[in-house]
This record gives C-alpha cells, structure tokens and sequence, in this order.
C-alpha cells in the first residue's frame, strides 16, 4: 500500500501483555511536576535491559489531580506485576520522594493493588502519619520542605507493550524530524507512550547474538552499514531507520497511537517506507497489521 | 421502594427505635411493620400504635422518619447497610454505633450523634448537640470510623477519644473537641472551642480559627497542606461549602498534646488573640 508515496508494508507489530501503573505526580509548579515525572521515567527504556519502560502521559491540570496542584501522568509498564511493584517502590522513593513540593498518587483502578505506600512510609522512621479518605489511604512522609503524600496502593493493571513501526528514510535529517513528529503523534493519545529517548530509537534489535550470555542483539537487517555484509531490509535508497516503540493501556491505545504515527510520519518529507517488527506471530497474541490499522483508525 | 414512619402523637415521650434496622424495615410488609416493636418511655409497645406507616414501590430505596421526629432515640443506631432519612430534628443517639450505610438528617440532631460509629456516612444539614462521634459512656474510643459531617455546630466533647475517621463540622465546635483522641481527623471549618485536644495522642484537628491552645501544644510552623487539599477537594464535592481561603493557605501548626505522646497535631489557619 502507498499512501502520498511512502510505502506501507503489508505486516504486523507483534504485542505482548504487559503490567502497567499509571502515576500521578504533582508538585507544586507545573515545571517542578515535570522534573519529578521525568526522575521517575529515567533508564526506563527497554524492557530489555531495564525491566521496565515508563514515559510521561500528559500534563494534568489543577482540576485534575487529587490535591488541586498542577500535574503529570506517568506511565510505567514491566513484564510481571512483581517487577513493576519492585520499579514502582525504588522509582517512587527514590525519584519522586526526593523531588521538591512533590506528591506521587494512583492513576490507575486496578483489581490487583501494589502496596508501595505502605513499604515506603517506613522512610518516615516512625514520624509518618496516615489519612483515610473516602476508603483510600494516604500516607504523609515528613521531608526537609514539609510532607511527602503519597497513595497507600497503586494499581497494576493489564497493558500492552511491544507496539512498533519503523520508519526507513532517504535522508537522516528528515526522517528524524518525521519520526519525532510520529512520536509527539504517539504521546498524543491518552493511555500510550514511547519509551526510547524523545520517543525515538535508533538501535532496533532481535532477540539472541552471535555471543553466548547476550539476550538482543543490533537488528543487522535495517543497518545501512551493514547491507553490504548482510541481508538487508533496505532498498539502495534507504540511508536510515528509526523504530518507535509504543505501549500502552490496551490494544485498543496501541492500535489507535500507531496509526496517529504512521500519519503523521506520512505527513512529513523523508520518510519512503513504513514497516514493524515481528518474531512471525509467534512470541505475542496481539498482532497489529499496518494496513488494518490505518483503515480502523481514519484521521 | 420507600417507607415512610410518621410519629404521631404529641407529647413529651421518648420513642426508642433502636431496633429498627433500616435494611431490615425496607424488606417488610406495611403490616409486618406496623407489628414491629418500639421502647416508648422504656417500654415495649407495637409500632403501629405510634406510627403511620406509609409504603411507596419505586424510587430510592430509604426508610424515611418524619413528623415528631425529635422525639425519637437511637435512630440508626447500629444500622450496617441502607438509607435512613430523618425529615426534621433528630432525637439523642442518632447514628449510634451504625457500621455502614447511609444516614441524613434534615434538621438539627441532639447529643450523642455518631457516637461509637465505626463506618458509613452520616450528615446532618443543621446543629449537632454534645459528644458527637465520642465514646460512649464508660467506654474510652469515640468513632472508630465511617465520616460524620455536621453542616452547622456542635456541642461539647465532639469526637471525644476518636479512634478512626473522618468528623467534619461546618460551623464552631464547642469545648473540648478531640479530647482524648486517639487517631483520626476533625475538621471545624469556624472557630474550635476551648480546651481543644486535651491529652490527645495521635490524630488531626482542623480548624479555621481558634484562640490560645492548651500548653502542652507546640508550634511546628506551617502545615504541608497538600493532603488537606485533598480533603476539601471531596468535600466540595459532596456539597459542603468549604472556607475558600483554605484553598490557597496553609495553616499554623502545633504538635500535642505533649502532657500525653505529642504525637497528635492541630492546624488553624487563624489564632485569635
């Protein structure tokens, strides 16, 4: 399929369930709000390497946080709600606690609850103090500029990660600004995110290597140093790709945040081919085809 | 589906419906109620000799108390689940000891509301008398939770050796509210009585204005006030109207009693000389 002359490949990104919280950072400035959110998503970026991927999911005004002050939403997911009680604990107490004026609250209703207030109050060496409002429990830490409020539980939910498109370019420049342009497109929608750095990656990789203990690997086939040497998924005109990755709260969110992608690369000069990653079906359930995507989910 | 139980009679005698359980009323038939029975001065009597019972399919299931409603005790007392509605004054003991559901007075209520209560919601669009959400005699917790909310005032001993909870008076509160509190939060959106707090040892007393507290508070500067924030946010949402200057306030705070732990803290936003 062409659409304004890129080609779209006829495949599909392979997803996969993920656990995801959903936190509620304020502060007492919007710019503060944001420091805080962005300590708390930090070497959050492949589930690879750090277990969890996490990215900000909106600016929240006053009206819609818990306490009136201004917002962000953070989105975290990891492959087991275990891992993500574990992230949610350190990421908390040591991004968000520390982060001045700050407060750190539920976003997500879930049946299953980690109970990451009420490992974290223990930071209060016996001064902490609990409220219990309308059957939800707050926690105050005392802290050098006042309290540090936070939920008793959060919320683990069911996501899904492993949402993708790569974008194959004939010029570098450009192809990055179509696929920052994609990204910010991604951000867009409530209930996903893109983890890399500026929602970019640069590095797509597969699973194994040609070394022994090294779980992924360079993705050979989109290097275009590498398409003397190898087989290559790049046509002679190709000099560049960049992958997003997208999670989000449903398939419904991933299939909804890949289209707005594809579209608004589409949109932008650079960018002649759009295709995903995929293991052949058969490591997820969800199965995103590029072309059922942009029908499901017209402009 | 609706019940109504109209008080007939004037007089002066106490009508004791602590046996009623709302839930339980609403699964009756109108003469199955009317066979209920009632204390009257102390005495078992029938219900239907005291009461017009009026029995309405459709609606908001509530059993409704109206007509010399003063003159009831123990309205909801223990009720665990299901709407009550007094229309009009409500007697001594309302809510007492009630565990859950939900229960409105529209009129002012006499001593002892909520006394002991342990859950659900109860709120009063008018004054309450004395000990309010305290304990109840010979015992030592108060509320040990659910949220008691009086639009107007409240007497003396308000949320007396509190224990969990959330009491909330919209006007003063008389002497010695919180006294002996043990955890929980009371908000007095005017002016706290006298001797507020007197040997409490955890908890919060919220107040708007208040004069000298007792000497074994200590001031601890300004309160962090986001989880206050978080508590106007819901009372605003169920109605209450809420000083609009505490929104953008924090207000002075003491720690205490230190006769006791000092664990226990008071927040006023205006100490009146």
């Amino acid at each position: 399929m062409y659409i304004q002359d890129v080609l779209i490949d006829d495949t599909f990104a392979e997803a996969f369930p993920m656990a995801v919280s959903r936190l509620v950072i304020t502060a007492d400035s919007p710019r503060l709000a944001l420091q805080a959110a962005q300590a708390a998503t930090g070497l959050a970026i492949s589930i690879i390497g750090c277990a969890c991927e996490a990215g900000l999911n909106g600016t929240l005004s006053p009206e819609q946080t818990p306490d009136g002050r201004p917002g962000q939403a953070v989105l975290l997911f990891s492959y087991s709600p275990e891992k993500l009680e574990e992230h949610l604990f350190l990421r908390i107490g040591q991004a968000v606690l520390p982060s001045a004026t700050s407060a750190c609250f539920n976003g997500l209703e879930a049946e299953k609850n980690a109970r990451v207030g009420n490992r974290l109050r223990f930071f209060g060496n016996g001064f902490q103090s609990s409220k219990l409002l309308d059957g939800r429990r707050y926690w105050r830490i005392p802290v050098a500029d006042g309290e540090f409020v936070l939920d008793e539980s959060y919320g683990l939910g069911q996501g899904l990660g492993g949402g993708n498109l790569i974008l194959l370019g004939s010029d570098r420049t450009a192809l990055l600004e179509a696929a920052e342009a994609a990204a910010a497109a991604v951000n867009a929608i409530p209930g996903a995110i893109t983890p890399f750095p500026g929602g970019v990656c640069r590095s797509p990789s597969k699973p194994g290597s040609h070394y022994k203990n090294v779980r992924a690997s360079t993705n050979e086939v989109f290097c275009p140093t590498l398409r003397s040497r190898t087989v290559t998924q790049l046509t002679p005109q190709v000099t560049a790709a960049y992958e997003l990755v997208i999670d989000g709260l449903s398939e419904d969110v991933v299939g909804r945040a890949m289209a707005a992608g594809m579209r608004a690369a589409i949109a932008r000069p650079g960018v002649v081919r759009i295709t995903a990653g995929n293991y052949g079906g058969k490591l997820g359930p969800y199965h995103l085809h590029l072309h059922k995507l942009l029908e499901a989910y017209p402009g | 589906m609706r019940v109504a139980l109209e008080l007939l009679f004037p007089g002066d005698l106490l009508v004791d419906i602590g046996a009623l359980r709302p839930s339980e009323v609403l699964s009756l038939l109108p003469a199955e109620i009317e066979k209920l029975t009632v204390l009257v001065a102390g005495r078992p009597s029938v219900l239907g000799e005291h009461f017009k019972v009026e029995y309405s399919e459709g609606g908001r299931d509530e059993l409704v108390l109206c007509g010399a409603t003063r003159r009831l005790v123990s309205a909801g007392r223990r009720m665990d689940t299901g709407r009550l509605r007094i229309d009009g004054e409500a007697g001594p003991f309302t809510g007492a000891e009630m565990s859950g559901g939900e229960l409105e007075v529209f009129g002012n209520a006499g001593d002892g509301l909520g006394m002991s209560m342990c859950g659900g919601l109860l709120r009063v669009h008018g004054s309450a008398g004395d000990w309010c959400g305290a304990a109840q005699p010979g015992q030592a917790k108060g509320m040990t939770g659910g949220t008691l909310i009086v639009d107007a005032n409240v007497g003396v001993e308000t949320g007396a050796g509190m224990r969990r909870g959330l009491l909330i008076v919209g006007g003063d509160s008389g002497q010695s509210t919180g006294v002996r509190m043990l955890a929980g939060t009371i908000y007095c959106m005017g002016r706290l009585g006298a001797g507020a707090g007197l040997e409490m040892k955890r908890g919060s007393l919220v107040a708007g204005s208040s004069g000298a507290l007792l000497p074994g508070f200590r001031p601890a500067g300004e309160a962090d006030s986001e989880w206050l924030l978080i508590t106007l946010a819901w009372l605003q949402r169920l109605g209450l109207p809420c000083q609009q200057a505490w929104d953008r306030r924090s207000p002075k705070r003491f720690t205490g009693d230190h006769l006791v732990t000092g664990k226990g803290e008071v927040l006023v936003y205006d100490i009146l000389e």
